[in-house]
């Protein structure tokens, strides 16, 4: 048995992004992260100037991170940016993705890096067929 | 049909080298396929069943150094996995089975209902 659990331990995984290990992601700022980053996300840094409502969210997100309490999620930062690319700083963060509708709240994982935030609220109500429609003739069993 | 084991994979044995390649191994096309006849230094157009031990060999040593059939699909499944568990929008359409890159479902879409499932199957 003893065998069996270090064996799993072994197979437990660290995340790399690029070839670099999750502790010094953590540490990095956005300059250092953007070098190792796809060109997508090089070229967006490249052309496009930081906002002046982009850096007041980044601002936001990392205070609510310093300011929560130990083994407790920080307080969701609301947003309407769904177009910011998600860099080292916000990691371990909860944001508020505004969807046109309501904010979902996306924990942010060191995954999720080089995506736009967009990516993680959903915009529409998937399809959903066949379901308690009045118009079918199935039995609908009531509960 | 007699074949010839290399690595595991049954080549037919009278293939040229670079077809049997490129037919039997996942990951393996037709160009990727000379480009290891070259560096091992092997026609491609040498039928599987002419090939001597040491070009076996060499070749197998090649082989067991690419990317190729199973860690390939483990690798692709991993990467469509990944973007299931951060719960990315692409994530949401391949376990959905629909179009990845923003194409119509009114029509079309065929292809993606039978492959965009997770597992994959390759």
């Amino acid at each position: 048995m003893a065998d069996v659990e270090q064996k799993r331990k072994r197979i437990f995984k660290t995340y790399s992004y690029r070839g670099v290990q999750l502790e010094q992601l953590l540490t990095m700022t956005t300059e250092e992260f953007v070098k190792i980053a796809p060109a997508r996300v090089r070229r967006r840094f490249a052309n496009k100037k930081q906002t002046i409502s982009e850096r007041v969210f980044l601002e936001k997100l990392i205070k609510a991170k310093k300011e929560c309490v130990v083994n407790e999620k920080p307080v969701p930062v609301k947003t309407h940016l769904r177009n910011v690319i998600v860099v080292p700083e916000m990691i371990n963060g909860v944001v508020g993705v505004y969807n046109g509708k309501v904010f979902n709240n996306v924990e942010i994982r060191p995954e999720m890096l080089g995506h736009y935030l967009g990516e993680f609220s959903i915009t529409y109500t998937p399809v959903r067929h066949g379901r308690a429609g009045a118009t079918t003739s199935r039995f609908i069993p009531l509960k | 049909m007699s074949s010839i084991s290399i690595l595991g994979f049954a080549l037919p044995a009278k293939a040229q080298l670079k077809i049997a390649l490129s037919t039997k191994i996942f990951g393996i096309g037709l160009h990727t396929a000379k480009e290891i006849c070259a560096r091992s230094g092997i026609s491609g157009s040498t039928r599987v069943q002419e090939l001597r031990e040491p070009q076996i060999l060499t070749l197998t040593k090649y082989l067991s150094t690419m990317k190729i059939d199973k860690i390939l699909k483990d690798e692709i499944n991993a990467n469509i996995g990944k973007k299931i568990t951060i719960g990315s929008y692409q994530g949401l359409r391949h376990k959905s089975g629909f179009p990845v890159h923003g194409q119509r479902t009114k029509t079309n879409g065929i292809n993606a209902k039978k492959l965009n499932r997770f597992p994959r199957r390759l």
